[in-house]
C-alpha cells in the first residue's frame, strides 16, 4: 500500500480489519483461522475509525508490519503489508534514496494499491492557463496581461523545489515506476488505485451514478491514467473510489448520523460498474478474485 | 476576537516554527496534526485507554456566558460518545468563542488513537540505496535503456533561444493534461528533468511570463527519456536537448565539439527555426541564410547518420508573419531537397505569444515517430545494419562493443572502461 501523507492508507486498514473482523461467515473475503496475536496497530485504527477520531501517524522511517491470514473466494491467502508513513514514500521519491528493507518490500510485492487523497491533488498550472482565465475573466487578451512583463531570472533551480511543485500525477506515476522497476517478480502485478475520501466526491444512496473513479481520475489526474493505460503488458489496474470512514469526520452532523450505523454498514467502495459497503473489494480484487484483470 | 492558541507536545522541523512552544502557532497557518512537519511526541500523559487528549488551556478570564469550563469538558469527552463525537479530530481543529470583548479560549479535546499494545514496527535505516535520479540522462544511463528498450534517438539542433528546449517541455506540458493526438504518456526516467524544463512556465514558479531555462553547455547528461504509445504499441524516445552554442559555433565555422557523436548517432534530427527571427525584414534572411548555413554544415561534414531522419521544425510559429509565411517555408523546403532529402517541414507553436494553446505538437510527434526505432543492443548485433555506422565510426577512432552492438569511445558514449571521455 503506497501513498503520500494523509492519503488514507491506515484509515483504510483500520476498516478493512472491522471488515474482515465482523465478516459473516460466507463472506467473498474473511479471516482464516484464529485472530492473530498481535493486532494492536490494526486495533488501533480500527478503533480510530469507529469512534471517528484520528490516528497517530506514522514516524517517518518506520513502518508496522501486518500478516493476515485470509480467505479470499474460498482460496487462502496471506495479506503481508508494511504500513509505511507517506512521508517516507515521499521522502524515498524527493531524494532519490531507498532504505533497503524498504526496497525489499516494493521488490517482493505481489500486488500493489495505490492511496490518493481528493483534497491532496495538485493539479498542473501554467502561467498560459492562468494568463488565459484572467484574460477571459477581465477583459483584454492574454498577452496584454502579461506584456512588459520581465521573465524571471533563469538561475539554476533547486531540484528538490522543482519535484515539490510538480503536479500530484507526475509524483504518483514516479512511484508506480519505481515500485514496478523495483519489483523483482517478472509476473504480470495488479494495482489498484484507491481514491480515498470518495465521500467528499460522489454521495449516496446511488453510490457511483454521478462520477465513476475511473472518469474522476480522468479529469483530475489524467497523466497517471495516461500512464496505467498504456503499460497494461506490465500490470493491470482498477480504480476504487474507497470512504472508509463513511463521511467526512469534520461534519459534525454527518458524524452524529454515522455513530448510529454499525460499522459494516459505513464504508463504501464504488468500483467501474457497481458499489459496494464491503471494504476488502479492492483486495479481493488483487488476488484476482472478482472481476476479471 | 479570542485568540487560538495551541500548545502541542512534539517538535517542529520547519525554522522559527514555534508551534511546539507554549503559545506558539504554525508557521503554515495549520493544525499541527495536518502539518507534515510536525512530529508529535509520544506517549506523554497517554490515558490508560491508549487514548489521550492533546489540549492545555492558558488561563484567562472567563467569558460571561455559561460555556463550560476546559476540565468540565474533558471530563464530558472522556464519559460521553456524544462529547466525543463533536471533537474534530482530524483536523484537530481548536475551537474559540468569538465573543466581542471575552478573552476566554475555549478549546476541543483532540482524540488521537495509539496502539495498545506492542506493534511489530519496522525501522527503515541502514545506508541508503540511490534511486534513479529522474534527471536528464548520462550516456551510460541512456545505454542501459537501450540494452533492453528499443529506442528512437532524436536530436533537437539549433541555434540558441530558437526554441529546442520549449519544443520538449511542451510537450510533457500537453501530456499531463491528456493525450497529444493518438499519443499517450507511458512512462519516463527522467521525469524530473521534464520538471525542470517546463517549471518556469508554471505559476509555481512565481513568473509571469513563461520561459524556459537555458541548456547548460556540457553535454554530461543530454538525454530525456520518453515513451509514448498508441494502440498500434509503445515507443520510446531519447531525446538529446544540447545547447544551441554548439550549433552556432559549427554555423559560424567551427566544429560540434562534444555534440557531434550524439548528432551522429541520432535516427532522427529536428532542425529547427525560429520564426520571431522573420519578424524584423531586416533579420528575416539573416536568419534563413544562418539556419541554412548550420544544416548545409552538418550535411556536407557527415555529422549524420546516413539513415538519419530529419524534420524541419519553425518554432514559434504564431509569430512569423503572415506576408513571410510561404516564403519561409518554401525557403526550407529548399534546404531539405538540397541537404536533407526526405524531410518535412512543419510549423509549431509549442507556447504562443498569446498564451493560447499550443499547436503542432503532434505533426512534430508524428514525423519524429514515423522513424524506425533504434533495436536493443541484443537486436543491434547484425553486421549488414552496423556497417555503415562502423565506417563513420572508424574515421572517429570509435570501436562497436562487440556484445552491445554499441559505439564506445565517442564523447556522449561510454568509453570500454566505464565513464565519459
Amino acid at each position: 500500500m503506497l501513498g503520500g501523507h494523509s492519503s488514507g492508507k491506515t484509515s483504510y486498514l483500520g476498516g478493512l480489519w472491522a471488515t474482515l473482523k465482523y465478516a459473516p461467515t460466507g463472506a467473498a473475503v474473511q479471516l482464516r483461522g484464529a485472530l492473530p496475536s498481535d493486532t494492536a496497530y490494526l486495533d488501533m485504527a480500527e478503533h480510530a475509525l469507529l469512534g471517528c477520531e484520528s490516528v497517530e501517524r506514522t514516524r517517518r522511517d518506520t513502518g508496522e508490519r501486518i500478516q493476515l491470514d485470509l480467505l479470499i473466494d474460498g482460496e487462502a491467502s496471506t495479506f503481508q503489508h508494511v504500513d509505511v508513513a507517506g512521508e517516507t514514500v515521499e521522502a524515498m521519491l524527493e531524494q532519490r534514496v531507498a532504505s533497503p528493507a524498504l526496497m525489499d518490500e516494493l521488490a517482493h510485492a505481489d500486488a500493489l494499491m495505490l492511496f490518493l487523497h481528493p483534497d491532496q491533488v495538485r493539479t498542473p498550472s501554467s502561467i498560459a492557463e492562468a494568463m488565459r482565465l484572467a484574460a477571459a475573466a477581465g477583459g483584454g487578451s492574454a498577452s496584454e496581461l502579461s506584456s512588459g512583463a520581465i521573465a524571471p531570472e533563469q538561475a539554476d533551480i533547486d531540484p528538490l523545489k522543482v519535484w515539490a511543485a510538480a503536479p500530484t500525477a507526475v509524483h504518483l506515476v514516479d512511484l508506480v515506476q519505481t515500485a514496478i522497476g523495483l519489483r523483482s517478480a517478472t509476473a504480470r502485478v495488479r494495482i489498484a488505485v484507491v481514491v480515498s475520501a470518495w465521500d467528499t466526491i460522489d454521495s449516496g444512496p446511488s453510490w457511483g451514478d454521478a462520477v465513476r473513479p475511473r472518469d474522476w481520475l480522468h479529469n483530475a489526474l489524467p497523466f497517471l491514467v495516461q500512464y496505467m493505460d498504456a503499460n497494461v503488458a506490465d500490470f493491470a489496474w482498477r480504480p476504487f473510489g474507497v470512504s472508509a470512514q463513511g463521511c467526512d469526520f469534520g461534519d459534525l452532523a454527518a458524524v452524529d448520523a454515522l455513530l448510529e450505523l454499525p460499522y459494516e454498514r459505513r464504508p463504501v467502495v464504488v468500483t467501474e460498474d457497481t458499489w459496494t459497503h464491503d471494504l476488502a473489494a479492492p483486495l479481493r480484487w488483487l488476488a484476482g478474485g472478482g472481476e476479471a484483470a | 476576537m479570542a485568540e487560538i492558541l495551541t500548545d502541542h507536545q512534539g517538535t517542529c522541523t520547519l525554522r522559527d516554527c514555534a508551534v511546539a512552544g507554549l503559545g506558539g502557532k504554525c508557521l503554515l497557518g495549520l493544525p499541527p496534526i495536518d502539518c507534515e512537519h510536525f512530529e508529535p511526541q509520544p506517549d506523554q500523559g497517554a490515558s490508560p485507554a491508549g487514548n489521550e487528549l492533546e489540549s492545555t488551556p492558558l488561563a484567562r478570564e472567563p467569558a460571561p456566558n455559561k460555556e463550560p469550563s476546559l476540565p468540565q469538558m474533558q471530563e464530558q469527552a472522556r464519559s460521553s460518545d456524544a462529547a466525543a463525537a463533536l471533537a474534530d479530530p482530524l483536523l484537530g481543529a481548536v475551537g474559540a468563542v468569538a465573543d466581542e470583548g471575552a478573552t476566554e479560549i475555549v478549546r476541543q479535546p483532540r482524540r488521537v488513537r495509539r496502539p495498545e499494545g506492542p506493534t511489530d514496527t519496522m525501522v527503515f535505516d541502514g545506508t541508503s540505496v540511490p534511486l534513479p535520479s529522474g534527471l536528464a540522462l548520462t550516456a551510460d544511463e541512456a545505454r542501459s535503456i537501450l540494452a533492453s528498450d528499443s529506442a528512437i534517438l532524436v536530436v533537437v539542433a539549433g541555434p540558441p533561444d530558437a526554441g529546442k528546449t520549449t519544443l520538449l517541455a511542451a510537450i510533457y506540458e500537453v501530456f499531463l493534461r491528456g493525450p497529444i493526438s493518438s499519443w499517450s504518456f507511458a512512462g519516463s526516467r527522467s521525469l524530473l528533468a521534464f520538471c525542470q524544463r517546463a517549471y518556469w512556465a508554471s505559476t509555481a514558479s512565481g513568473g509571469v511570463r513563461p520561459a524556459t531555462p537555458r541548456t547548460r553547455y556540457d553535454t554530461t547528461r543530454p538525454w530525456l527519456h520518453l515513451r509514448l504509445a498508441d494502440p498500434a504499441g509503445v515507443k520510446s524516445l531519447l531525446i538529446a536537448d544540447i545547447s544551441g552554442e554548439y550549433f552556432s559555433t559549427l554555423a559560424s565555422g567551427g566544429n560540434l565539439g562534444d555534440a557531434a557523436s550524439i548528432v551522429a548517432r541520432a535516427d532522427h534530427v529536428v532542425h529547427v527555426l525560429d520564426s520571431e527571427l522573420l519578424v524584423e525584414r531586416r533579420e528575416r534572411l539573416r536568419a534563413l541564410g544562418s539556419t541554412e548555413s548550420l544544416i548545409r554544415r552538418m550535411a556536407e561534414q557527415n555529422h549524420f547518420d546516413a539513415r538519419a531522419k530529419h524534420t524541419v521544425v519553425l518554432t514559434k510559429a504564431d509569430l512569423c508573419p503572415p506576408d513571410f509565411r510561404d516564403e519561409a517555408l518554401s525557403r526550407a523546403d529548399g534546404w531539405t531537397r538540397r541537404w536533407l532529402p526526405g524531410a518535412e517541414v512543419i510549423e509549431v507553436a509549442a507556447r504562443p505569444a498569446n498564451h493560447d494553446l499550443p499547436w503542432g505538437l503532434d505533426v512534430l510527434l508524428g514525423s519524429v515517430l514515423s522513424t524506425g526505432e533504434r533495436p536493443t543492443a541484443r537486436q543491434g548485433s547484425d553486421g549488414a545494419a552496423m556497417r555503415p555506422l562502423m565506417r563513420r565510426l572508424g574515421r572517429t577512432g570509435a570501436t562497436i562493443h562487440p556484445l552491445t552492438g554499441i559505439a564506445a569511445g565517442l564523447k556522449g558514449w561510454p568509453s570500454e572502461g566505464g565513464g565519459d571521455q
